[in-house]
């Protein structure tokens, strides 16, 4: 059916308007790094120190975690076959073993702080990033397996394969393409990482991220952290290029890999959780008693009020921008964009704010909201939103088909489908903007968050109390969570007759 | 002829049942039903993709459903064909070769063999990826015959086909497994494919087989 001129132009509108909110950090920071420094590249010797020290610790972070992610992957086949196959133990497994990357980088950061203080520098910094990737790239190298080479491993199993051939014959010449773009994005990851190195490098191992932040906070050189945050988005921005995500093709046969599970190799996977809860709970009873000695009452309670209206307002923007999204209905080229999109660092995000809006206050919470929707909503998008659209296009073009205009497909087919996948993603936005503090720390001129405190309390070293104020912070997530799901669930759910 | 015993799997909403069931030496013994009888289930358990314990296959005097998959030594081809993408045609046949430890002579005769048989010289050197529907079909049979498996399985082997092609197909898979006489088992719900290639037709309904007889 071919659709009205008006309403393609109009959807065409908004995803452009979607894909220039995405990408106007870079926007801003190309024009400020044009007017202040008119593209002229006067590198300063810090410049140089901490670009090589990035790239030296993101590539052995990701080749780490790449490298034990993948030999994890096998892990994960073994111990799915020990439990009985069920969709929930699956779930359970996949959550225990994604721990380390859903949660807000505080938490491991903290955990790490716990067990090991004297962990520092060069080393620190790739341990914790790959503790916090190796599930991440288990369960994804684990989907691909299944997803894109299961068909052929069965296949050659019958054929009498051995595993060792399969792996050199089959996984690395069919997944080659998907294994090099699982690096890149954990190289991204490290490379953008700022929680990490900021509170792990000391003064010798200083990254891009952290020397712009101490170039505008410290040192108030907006000059030369524009040129460096010039830079590292140029980098990014061509890295953005570079990850082209493929679809996957979907199978008809499905595929059982027992055969292909190594039982001892799950430790891979499950030690990064396991260090986590266990860091996190060994100083929880003394720090909650220091923790309401240090800080008064009234003071906690501002500060989580602050997180929950970082976390409402942040998970009402990326749901507006979602469902934005889901009524434009991006063609394929606007969705191959917002796909592929790798969203700028915390960092440059938060100098973007800063350049264009320099209030405080009030503002300051707006602008952390915003920056935040900017972060997440690409990630959104691919966790659930592309797919469920996808899956959606041919009932809305039969709804239209049949005479629904574009707003009652939207409304009476699109929507209540929709639904419960806008409710988990953006209560999922709200509960990730609790554990933020690389963003506020940049555009907030105090600490005004749970985060921001626990990050302060780090400073200052007294991990006790940061260990508690990290469980409040974690139940404040929780409860956000709930809450934004519920609504969203439930506030154009129709009354039943 | 070799016997299938206590082929019994339960899930909650379904159950195979089948406490004996009879696959010829010689020619093609194909299970028929309609979707969602359980005919790609008993074939994956066959394979040992399904793990079933109670399961018994005399095969020539053993029971090959004690060993695992790749020492039943069996061949198949599945209704997806699944040829390796990233290798020629050539090279997916050879694989199964490898896989097996044939040597190379034996290898080269064998492939020669099957081009011939199968037709598949004017494209045998090409991707995989590029080649039609029929030529990854013919590719694939190959594939799962070159060793010359005890027993080699066919799952709808002809269902992403055009009809055109499908008669083409049936002819060849024919004088293939009949001139290689390898015992097969056939699964489909294609009539044609019954009139076409049997010699026994099991029938299966709900998990259980409810007849049986000569083609």
């Amino acid at each position: 059916m071919e659709r009205p001129k008006t309403l393609i132009m109009r959807n065409q509108k908004i995803s452009t308007l979607i894909i220039l909110f995405l990408v106007s950090p870079y926007l801003v920071l190309f024009a400020y790094f044009a007017v202040t420094s008119g593209f002229r590249f006067d590198l300063s010797s810090d410049f140089h120190e901490a670009f090589n020290f990035t790239l030296l610790q993101a590539l052995t972070s990701s080749l780490v975690a790449t490298i034990f992610g993948i030999a994890g992957s096998f892990g994960l086949i073994g111990i799915r076959n020990f439990f009985p196959h069920s969709r929930r133990n699956s779930i359970i497994i996949n959550l225990f073993v994604l721990l380390p990357s859903a949660v807000p980088v505080l938490f491991v950061i903290l955990a790490a702080l716990n067990l090991a203080p004297s962990l520092t520098g060069f080393a620190g910094i790739v341990l914790l990033h790959a503790l916090i990737n190796i599930g991440l790239v288990a369960v994804t190298f684990e989907a691909l397996l299944i997803e894109k080479v299961g068909s052929y491993l069965e296949l050659a199993r019958v054929e009498g394969a051995s595993v060792r051939r399969m792996i050199f014959k089959i996984i690395l010449p069919v997944l080659k393409k998907e294994i090099v773009l699982i690096w890149l994005s954990i190289f991204t990851f490290c490379f953008t990482s700022f929680a990490v190195p900021l509170i792990f490098g000391g003064s010798q191992a200083t990254t891009i991220e952290v020397l712009i932040y101490e170039l505008i906070r410290v040192d108030s050189n907006w000059g030369d952290a524009s040129l460096a945050a010039g830079l590292q988005s140029l980098f990014i921005f061509v890295l953005t290029f570079a990850i082209v995500r493929t679809e996957s093709e979907v199978w008809i046969r499905e595929t059982k890999l027992n055969f292909l599970g190594v039982k001892p190799l799950s430790i891979l996977i499950f030690l990064p959780s396991f260090v986590m809860v266990t860091g996190l709970l060994v100083e929880l009873l003394p720090g909650f008693s220091e923790l309401f000695r240090e800080l008064p009452a009234s003071e906690l309670l501002w500060l989580a009020l602050n997180s929950f209206i970082i976390s409402i307002g942040t998970a009402s923007f990326c749901l507006f921008a979602l469902v934005l999204i889901a009524l434009a209905q991006p063609a394929a080229l606007a969705r191959k964009a917002i796909l592929g999109f790798l969203a700028p660092s915390s960092i440059l995000t938060g100098f973007a704010l800063l350049i264009v809006w320099r209030d405080v206050g009030v503002a300051s919470l707006i602008k952390i909201c915003i920056g935040l929707t900017l972060l997440f909503l690409p990630i959104l998008y691919r966790l659930g939103w592309d797919a469920k659209l996808r899956q959606l296009r041919g009932q809305i073009q039969t709804a239209e088909t049949l005479g629904a205009s574009h707003w009652l497909a939207f409304k009476k087919v699109a929507w209540p489908q929709l639904q419960p996948t806008a409710a988990k993603l953006s209560a999922l936005a709200a509960f990730w903007a609790w554990g933020d503090f690389a963003l506020s720390k940049m555009v907030a001129e105090r600490t005004l968050s749970i985060s921001l405190m626990v990050q302060s309390l780090m400073g200052a070293y007294r991990l006790s109390s940061a260990t508690a104020l990290v469980w409040l912070m974690f139940f404040g997530s929780a409860l956000t969570y709930f809450l934004v799901w519920s609504v969203v669930n439930v506030a154009s759910r129709k009354p039943s007759h | 002829m070799s016997r299938v015993e206590n082929l019994l799997i339960e899930y909650p909403d379904f159950k195979i049942d089948i406490p004996s069931w009879e696959i010829l030496d010689d020619g093609v013994t194909a299970l028929w039903g309609p979707s969602g009888a359980g005919k790609t289930t008993v074939f994956r358990a066959l394979l040992g993709l399904e793990p079933v314990r109670s399961l018994k296959w005399v095969v020539d005097g053993s029971d090959i459903a004690q060993l695992p998959t790749p020492a039943r030594k069996l061949g198949v081809v599945f209704q997806t064909l699944d040829l390796f993408p990233h290798m020629t045609a050539r090279e997916n046949i050879r694989f199964a070769a490898e896989a097996r430890g044939l040597s190379s002579t034996e290898t080269k005769s064998r492939e020669d063999e099957l081009i011939s048989t199968l037709r598949m010289s004017s494209f045998i050197d090409r991707s995989a990826s590029v080649l039609s529907g029929g030529e990854k079909q013919r590719v694939a049979l190959a594939r799962a015959m070159i060793a010359r498996p005890r027993v080699l399985f066919l799952d709808e082997p002809f269902s992403s086909l055009d009809a055109d092609l499908k008669s083409e197909a049936r002819a060849l898979v024919k004088s293939a497994i009949s001139l290689w006489k390898i015992p097969t088992v056939l699964v489909t719900h294609d009539k044609d494919d019954l009139a076409t290639l049997a010699t026994k037709i099991s029938e299966i309904k709900n998990g259980k087989i409810i007849s049986e007889r000569s083609a």
